[in-house]
């Protein structure tokens, strides 16, 4: 492989670039490269340390599956959540909106029997008083001689 | 032929007795169901019932304005009230009317009346030494009220003295 394929290669490698199959050339590149053969000593002090990176793309892949896995049903128990908390809320907004419509309902009705007992002891007092008024007058009245 | 007859008269016989045995709620027995309900198609036509639990819960909890309030609420059951809008001309003749079929029937027996220009307030009772039902008939400008209170034995000094009677 030319270096100048090589720093492409490990250019897009360390953007997260490369393909499996550009992954497998730069490590069979390097399998077979002697670290102090070239005299491009940071290049190669790069190579070093890809070299120590463990690269199992079968380990990889299962971890992320499960991780991803685990990751999909925490976002759906948080959805359900949500929703759950979202419908509890309305129906408590309702239930106490309810109430409140009850509780006025009753309160106008109970002020009604109120006013109207009210008003049956006024006209009942009334009556009393200008029939006491009455007989009062009468029996003041003078009489003839 | 004959039993389809005697089949009849059974049906008839059950109807009979199921009749008897029903009885009518005091609150469907009012002044309101007895002489209003005729003008339950008008628009703006409102009735209201306190029913028996709603007394006796607003009794427990106290939540009456007044002591003397709470007390006849204490010998009342139902309280049944009819809210309906009217014209003048309308609410002369449906008192008139009302009047006229009270003395009709003799149920009620017209307790206090007062009239002025502005507004007629019409106590009326049904029973005279105990009180079944207190009627309220009056108006309020361009509407007609008429609540109903019922109970065992509403007693009537009470009623007087809430609004410092003697």
């Amino acid at each position: 492989m030319e270096k100048e394929e090589l720093k492409i290669l490990l250019d897009k490698y360390y953007c997260a670039e490369t393909t499996v199959e550009e992954e497998c050339k730069i490590k069979q590149y390097f399998a077979h490269q002697a670290s102090d053969e070239d005299s491009d000593q940071p290049f190669f002090e790069a190579i070093n340390s890809y070299k120590m990176i463990k690269t199992e793309t079968k380990i990889f892949n299962s971890t992320s599956e499960k991780k991803y896995t685990s990751l999909t049903h925490w976002k759906s128990i948080q959805k359900s959540a949500a929703i759950f908390l979202l419908v509890s809320t309305f129906a408590a907004i309702g239930y106490s909106y309810l109430n409140y419509k009850q509780d006025r309902q009753e309160e106008a009705i109970r002020h009604n029997a109120e006013t109207d007992l009210i008003s049956i002891s006024k006209a009942l007092n009334k009556g009393y008083d200008e029939m006491n008024a009455s007989i009062e007058s009468t029996i003041n009245l003078p009489l003839k001689k | 032929m004959k039993t389809y007859n005697l089949i009849l008269f059974h049906l008839f016989l059950s109807a009979l007795c199921w009749g008897q045995e029903k009885q009518v709620s005091p609150s469907n027995n009012s002044m309101i169901d007895k002489y209003f309900t005729v003008y339950a198609k008008q628009p703006g036509y409102e009735v209201q019932l306190m029913g028996e639990s709603m007394i006796s819960r607003s009794n427990e909890m106290g939540m009456w304005k007044h002591p003397t309030i709470a007390r006849i609420m204490k010998q009342v059951k139902y309280y049944k009230y009819l809210n309906i809008p009217v014209t003048t001309g309308t609410k002369l003749k449906m008192i008139e009317r009302l009047n006229l079929e009270v003395q009709k029937d003799g149920l009620y027996h017209e307790y206090y009346k007062q009239e002025a220009s502005d507004n007629t307030i019409i106590i009326y009772t049904k029973g005279l030494k105990i009180v079944t039902e207190l009627v309220l008939v009056s108006d309020q400008g361009n509407r007609l009220n008429v609540s109903c209170f019922f109970g065992n034995h509403i007693d009537m000094d009470s009623v007087r003295a809430l609004a410092g009677g003697h």
